[in-house]
């Protein structure tokens, strides 16, 4: 567990489905097991995952980085939790979310270098903006929260849409063909093309090498489902559904990790300023983190509920 | 069954190669719901995207991928059949040895078969090795040996036939 480095991104598109919780949770289980674990809150817009931490405040924040230029690593501050550190969100004022592209890739370096002594979870917040994308791909691993509702899915596939034009547009960059991407969607009414899978399939077609990269992007694309605040195992089942649709249609390699029920003790954890994995280690959405978290890490998936 | 020649096929439902019948199946159902339908929770954000001959496509995949495996899976079940088929030719009765024989074909583990059967594993022995002063008394010991027979899919009525009337003589001549 001592050599478990690298980036594990948390997002999914919709606010409030509990990315901040299972980033949280993960992080927590990872720590008791002896992996060097640090959290990283990159929701610009609202900063919240120290509140699962049992943390009013720290002294330094994401805000001493964009704001005042000092390095990541003299951010970090412990949790209660042995082996789980912290590095508080920016805690928003005004715009404060813009960060500008040279800030954005400074941040992404930092995180690099934390990479290689920390297992880094990154708390990605809401949405499919291109500085939550960004840091998205740039992730070892790539986790995208959901709950059984259909707004979350919705963003879910925005979310996903823009990863992967993203990782195309890199992909083609690198044989300087990137232009081709650009002109397609832009033109996309002209070419006849309905939606992404049009995009994908229009390009794929235009010449070998360009179809190709475009394969191999999509197929070697790895995204892990969670699903939150499951009422029932019917509902646990929307993550085999929305994993199929993520195979079969979008042709990536989606993997439904785990899901974790709904309990209103994590609501009441916040509150009392405890971390639910420390308070409550034996419910069953701890035991499903647990699960969650050894998937994450063998690649092993939920199999169909019935 | 070639679990490897059929992965493809296992791919498609998106279970793993070493998926049990019952897993085929639920899989196949679920995914039949989720394809059949244009409005459900995971098609309809795709909807005006996703077209009618995207989900028709699949549908004919999942619809191919159920039929090869379950026909995998019955093919399957006769084996086990066909591999006894010699060892059951030469059998006049169905003594311990007999069973005994059977079973070691049919390549199953004493240890499972307890476990299974509820039966401990030493009067599976007992039951194999016709220890018959070691086996409980008659009642039971028909049970004992029903429940193997049926374990192994043999006509229990003839097995529990053969062997009492084994039991019944040499516990009979020991007083
Ligand atoms: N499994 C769960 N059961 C019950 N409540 C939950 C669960 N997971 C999260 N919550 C609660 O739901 C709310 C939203 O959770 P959280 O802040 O983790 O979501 P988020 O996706 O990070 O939101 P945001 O988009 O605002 O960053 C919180 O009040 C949290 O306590
Ligand atoms: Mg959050």
């Amino acid at each position: 567990m001592e050599d478990l480095k690298g980036i594990w991104a948390v997002g999914g598109g919709k606010g409030g489905v509990g990315k901040s919780f299972i980033a949280s949770a993960i992080g927590t289980a990872l720590a008791r097991r002896g992996a060097r674990v640090l959290l990283v809150d990159a929701d610009l817009g609202g900063a919240t995952l120290h509140h699962f931490l049992g943390i009013k405040k720290t002294a330094a924040s994401l805000s001493d980085f964009f704001d005042r230029g000092r390095p990541l690593f003299e951010l970090i501050t412990g949790t209660p939790v042995p082996g789980l550190s912290l590095i508080r969100g920016h805690n928003a004022t005004l715009g404060a979310e813009n960060i500008n592209y040279a800030q954005k890739n400074k941040f992404l370096r930092h995180l690099a270098k934390l990479a290689r002594e920390y297992l880094v979870i990154v708390d990605l917040g809401a949405g499919s903006s291109h500085n939550i994308i960004d840091t998205l791909i740039s992730a070892d691993l790539m986790a995208a929260v959901i709950v059984p509702e259909i707004i979350a899915v919705e963003n879910m596939y925005t979310f996903l849409k823009n990863a992967l034009f993203r990782r195309l547009a890199a992909g083609l960059n690198q044989i300087g063909r990137q232009h081709v991407l650009i002109d397609t969607w832009k033109n996309r009414h002209g070419y006849g093309i309905k939606g992404f899978k049009g995009l994908i399939a229009s390009l794929s077609g235009r010449d070998d090498e360009i179809g190709a990269r475009v394969r191999e992007e999509i197929e070697n694309f790895r995204i892990h489902l969670i699903v939150n605040q499951a009422r029932n195992r019917q509902e646990a089942t929307v993550g085999n559904a929305v994993k199929s649709v993520c195979r079969k249609y979008f042709g990536i390699d989606c993997r439904y990790s785990g899901y974790v029920e709904h309990d209103e003790f994590i609501g009441r954890c916040v509150n009392r300023r405890e971390i639910y994995m420390e308070s409550y280690p034996a419910s069953r959405c701890a035991r499903e983190v647990e699960r969650l978290t050894d998937n994450l890490l063998t690649g092993r998936q939920v199999s169909i509920i019935s | 069954m070639d679990r490897e020649r059929l992965k493809p096929y296992f791919d498609v439902l998106e279970i793993e190669p070493a998926a049990s019948l019952t897993e085929v199946r639920n899989a196949y159902m679920l995914l039949k719901e989720v394809y059949s339908d244009p409005e459900s929770i995971v098609t309809g954000p795709l909807a005006g995207e996703m077209g009618e001959e995207s989900r028709r496509d699949i549908l004919e995949r999942l619809e191919e991928a159920y039929h090869v495996l379950l026909a995998a899976f019955e093919q399957s079940r006769e084996e086990p059949r066909r591999r006894i088929e010699k060892v059951m030719a030469d059998i006049e009765t169905f003594d311990g040895p007999a069973l005994k024989r059977i079973r070691e074909r049919l390549g199953v583990d004493l240890n499972d078969m307890a476990l299974a059967t509820r039966i401990q594993v030493q009067h599976l022995i007992n039951i194999e090795e016709e220890n018959f002063s070691a086996l409980p008394v008659k009642v039971y010991t028909r049970g004992f040996v029903a429940n193997y027979a049926r374990h192994l899919h043999l006509d229990e009525k003839r097995v529990v036939s053969d062997y009492m009337t084994r039991f019944e003589a040499a516990t009979e001549n020991n007083g």
